[in-house]
């Protein structure tokens, strides 16, 4: 009896933990949302990695249970003497056809990747882009203009772009390593001393969203923080125009 | 015996100059970092002790609501000259400041000076205390000494940290927890204490005769049960500082820990779990077992085992002793450059640390030689090597990837020891030390999760065909898978590096790389629970029941793990939480089958088995709390990991308090299963030599087994027809 209450369960527990997880996982994702060209394709690669995961995984944990609960009436039990050497049960066609299955599935899920990264790799610039070249502090970022202009997030002032122009990161560091991300807009570029690694983003709301250091820099990494403030085009011209930045 | 004497005492010594060497060149422990708070911006990296910093005006104690007047000032550093050449910033973690003159504004409940007061060296601050007398309120006060050139080069700072006691603070019910560093060290010795206690209760005659036994055994039996109890030691020390870590996280903006203390926190939970307690866990079994499933009669270098063991203990002693001097290790586990060169963390925390890595190498890499030789040449002659038991090869495997990759993390730690003690210069950033560092780094690093993963999955296949009744299915496909999964897993470090500027191409490599292992793994698993076809496993079988609970969690962590081998989600992915639950699902997963590898062996090591009813608690509370942990952390990919606060408005308190809750419930369980472990040695239930109906050699000898493990070799025989209506196949050739 204390047998099948154990099993029933272990059973019950471990489908509601794998369904919440999956759930957990997907709903806090896309509650959030992200913004910016970047989002749209990462969303859709994660709902996309998100679904071929959660039917696998859950058709791996089905197949488990049906062995699990199949009647044991006609069990196989085997001789299992000690020393005795184990029955070798190989079935080489099954292994290859789950080899090739689970290929194909990974190379699907690739070719999505490689179109993704592609597009995060060459930015799509336009007359009005510029750089922004970034760089980590303990624990601030300097955010400095082609015309010039720089800001200090230790002041709390925060970085500003034009909405709907692709800007360029050029991203390294002035002491250890951090890592320069803007969640919302789904990238992160390492800020690497002696290295410039570049990145960019096409912002499509305007509004304030959090930058954040990425990657442990010190005693005080978790106040590595700042904003980056998505103007409108006027605005932002009127502010990179504007007296003290020339 | 005298020449074991004489090794154990020559690796004290060596252990103790290396423990000490740190200690002799390392700086005195530095302020790193600069200010960062409005008003008040870094002039120069390091903190100078040539600006002396002066406030008048500090009471003892405070009085509640009362207001005091501090005057701060400071001399030295440069000259008073031009414009701007003195700053200030006080802030207070309670109560309130507030400006008595033009030259002072509070900006985000800091004091700092306007640009009025940007041209003096003294200020008046006023500080109104908190409400409450019961608490204690921390100060930090940065000044800045400029030159007044415009610049920032030539200029100095210096930093004070100060704090005033409350009138009624300390005594009372309300305990002052502002000196976790305290709980640590005090939890620590109680730790050992108790430790030594427990580890003399398993023999009440227990004498000096025995002492001197236990420290001198070249036996593998013996050394398999001190690597159990020194690797179940690691676990709990591991286990306190991860706990000290959710403590912190459980509510936003929380003053439990520094910056500094979460940080060394942080970096001991993971060096002391991956490095000194799940990984050299495995010795402890693999040295009791293995021999005896290969019918051997002890270990090829019987004192080269004692000498693995003992290095071990002092390279993790040595590794987690920094908390006793000036900090512990504080940069990660993963130690990234620049961030451990002597100037960026100036204490001997890392330094230790690589000492403590160095022994620890010492001793897997004696291991592993042991372990190839013995595996080798000792098996008995009926055994073909393809006939060994399924955790003897996944050991095999192990010690292969640990022999490949520990001279790689041996030669990091070196060259960044040198970088720190002899000033040279691998690691310099400007000749990109930094990404050689990472290069290195996970060349071993990734490897090591499959040297963490492998002894695992070693026990669930011994365990799994014990409690069904049937022969592990696919044998030949696992042994392959495994060792495509060994090949892949030391070519694919890459993925841990997708942003940091590696080419293009290259990491596209890495990418498919990466998800290719799930191949042999997907192989394996699916080949594992194939095992249970039309079978009646016995539930009742707390071994079997912990493997279950494993195989479930593997599930999530193995798919998780796709979805960050893809480079482009990896972008977003990496060093956030979502991170974080992936690798505790897996390491997790490895956790709880080795506690079912606990659960399987104890009666043949101890002799007793362990309580039943004692254990399924301990299943329960880890298995809900493990889950109960990481499910929410997965929400959390927007999180940046390792850090120590965090804001109520960044919306994740819901996740971290119910993270907290689960890993409370995980260290309750834990506790309940070190009781059972300690009380089962004396009070269990007699096991006999064969209480699982166990089909590998070791069931054969009594439990314990006698010193020289067999009073009659044991002997191979053919594997008889089963009743499967499966296609069988027999390679053995005879």
């Amino acid at each position: 009896m204390s047998v099948e209450k154990h099993q029933f369960r272990l059973i019950i527990i471990s489908i509601i933990l794998l369904m919440t997880t999956f759930a957990s996982i997907f709903n806090w994702f896309q509650g959030l949302g992200g913004t910016g060209a970047h989002a749209d394709k990462y969303d859709d690669l994660f709902t996309l990695y998100w679904t071929l995961g959660t039917i696998i995984g859950g058709a791996v944990y089905l197949y488990f249970l049906y062995l699990l609960t199949t009647s044991p009436e006609d069990n196989l039990e085997e001789s299992m003497e000690i020393g005795e050497l184990p029955v070798i049960r190989d079935n080489k066609k099954v292994a290859g056809a789950i080899t090739i299955v689970v290929t194909l599935f990974l190379l699907i899920l690739s070719e999505s990747t490689f179109d993704s990264i592609n597009f995060f790799e060459d930015p799509e610039t336009t007359d009005d882009s510029f750089t922004i070249e970034v760089t980590g502090y303990q624990y601030y970022w300097i955010y400095e203009y082609p015309n010039g202009a720089s800001i200090n997030s230790a002041t709390g002032e925060s970085m500003k772009i034009p909405v709907n122009v692709s800007v360029i990161f050029e991203v390294t560091s002035g002491d250890v390593f951090h890592s320069f991300a803007l969640p919302d807009h789904r990238i992160k570029i390492d800020a690497i001393p002696g290295r410039v690694n570049d990145g960019w983003i096409l912002a499509d709301d305007v509004g304030i969203f959090p930058i954040r250091c990425a990657e442990l820099c010190g005693d005080e990494h978790a106040i590595m923080m700042s904003e980056v403030e998505v103007m409108s085009l006027e605005d932002f011209s009127n502010w990179y125009n504007s007296e003290e930045n020339l | 015996m005298i020449k074991s004497r004489k090794i154990v005492a020559v690796i004290f010594v060596i252990g103790l100059l290396i423990a000490i060497t740190p200690q002799l060149t390392a700086l005195p422990s530095g302020i790193s970092g600069a200010a960062v708070t409005s008003g008040c911006n870094c002039h120069g990296p390091v903190a100078s002790d040539e600006v002396i910093i002066s406030i008048e005006g500090i009471p003892n104690e405070f009085i509640a609501s009362e207001s005091y007047n501090f005057t701060i000032s400071f001399t030295g550093g440069p000259e008073e000259s031009g414009e701007n050449f003195g700053g200030f910033n006080l802030k207070s973690d309670r109560g309130t400041l507030i400006s008595l003159a033009e030259t002072v504004q509070i900006i985000d409940n800091a004091a700092t000076h306007t640009d009025q007061g940007n041209n003096q060296r003294i200020w008046l601050v006023q500080w109104v205390a908190p409400e409450s007398d019961k608490v204690s309120t921390d100060f930090t006060l940065l000044v800045n000494s400029v030159n007044g050139d415009g610049s920032s080069s030539g200029d100095m700072w210096n930093k004070e940290i100060f704090s005033i006691k409350g009138q009624n603070a300390g005594s009372g019910s309300v305990i002052d927890i502002d000196e976790p560093a305290w709980i640590t060290i005090v939890g620590s010795i109680f730790a050992i204490l108790a430790y030594i206690i427990l580890i003399l209760y398993r023999d009440e005659n227990f004498g000096k005769k025995e002492l001197t036994y236990w420290l001198t055994t070249t036996n593998h039996k013996d050394i398999g049960i001190l690597y159990l109890w020194a690797t179940i030691f690691f676990a709990l020390i591991g286990l306190l500082l991860s706990l000290l870590v959710r403590l912190q996280l459980a509510i936003p903006d929380n003053d439990f820990m520094t910056g500094d203390l979460f940080n060394q926190a942080v970096t001991m939970h993971g060096a002391v779990m991956v490095l000194f307690a799940v990984s050299p866990m495995s010795f402890a079994f693999a040295n009791y077992i293995v021999p005896l499933q290969i019918g051997a009669r002890d270990m090829a270098f019987p004192r080269l085992n004692a000498l693995s063991f003992w290095t071990l203990v002092l390279g993790g002693l040595t590794a987690a002793s920094g908390f006793f001097f000036d900090g512990a290790a504080d940069a990660g586990w993963t130690f990234y450059s620049p961030l451990t060169s002597i100037e960026y963390s100036p204490g001997s925390g890392i330094s230790l640390a690589g000492a403590g890595l160095v022994l620890l190498i010492i001793s897997v890499t004696v291991s592993t030689i042991n372990f190839l030789v013995t595996i080798g040449n000792h098996r008995i002659s009926s055994m073909k090597m393809w006939d060994m038991p399924m955790y003897t090869w996944n050991m095999l495997f192990t010690v292969i990837l640990m022999l490949a990759v520990f001279p790689a993390l041996l030669s990091a730690v070196l060259m960044l020891v040198g970088d720190r003690v002899f000033s040279t210069m691998f690691f310099d950033p400007s000749i990109d030390g930094t990404t050689w560092w990472l290069h290195i780094f996970w060349f071993f690093g990734h490897p090591e999760v499959y040297v963490v993963l492998l002894p695992g999955l070693g026990m669930a296949m011994e365990v799994v065909p014990t409690f069904v009744r049937r022969h592990l299915y696919g044998r030949n496909t696992i042994l392959y898978a495994l060792m495509v999964a060994s090949l892949l897993s030391v070519l694919v470090w890459a993925h841990h590096m997708f942003i940091t500027g590696i080419d293009p191409t290259f990491r596209k490599i890495e990418s498919i790389g990466t998800e290719l292992i799930s191949v042999p793994f997907a192989l394996i698993y699916l080949s594992l629970i194939a095992t249970f076809y039309k079978s009646k496993p016995d539930f009742t079988k707390l071994p079997l029941v912990f493997v279950m609970g494993a195989i479930g969690i593997f599930l999530v962590g193995g798919i998780t793990g796709v979805y960050l081998s893809s480079v482009a989600m990896d972008i977003q992915l990496r060093g956030t939480y979502f991170l974080v639950a992936h690798f505790h699902y897996t390491l997790g997963s490895v956790a709880v089958m080795t506690l079912g590898g606990i659960y399987y062996w104890y009666p043949k090591i101890f002799g007793r088995l362990l309580d039943e009813k004692l254990g399924w608690w301990h299943f329960w509370f880890t298995f809900v709390g493990i889950n109960l942990t990481f499910i929410p952390l997965f929400g959390l990919w927007d999180m940046p990991r390792r850090i120590y606060v965090y804001q109520e408005s960044a919306g994740w308190a819901d996740q971290q308090l119910l993270a907290t809750l689960g890993s409370l419930i995980v260290f309750l369980g834990q506790m309940i299963f070190f009781w059972n472990f300690v009380r089962s040695m004396k009070n269990g239930e007699k096991a006999g030599n064969n209480p699982w109906n166990g089909h590998t050699f070791e069931w054969l000898t009594t439990s314990p087994p006698p010193r020289s493990n067999w009073t009659e070799l044991p002997i191979v025989a053919p594997a008889k027809s089963s009743k499967s209506d499966i296609k069988t196949e027999h390679v053995r050739e005879e």
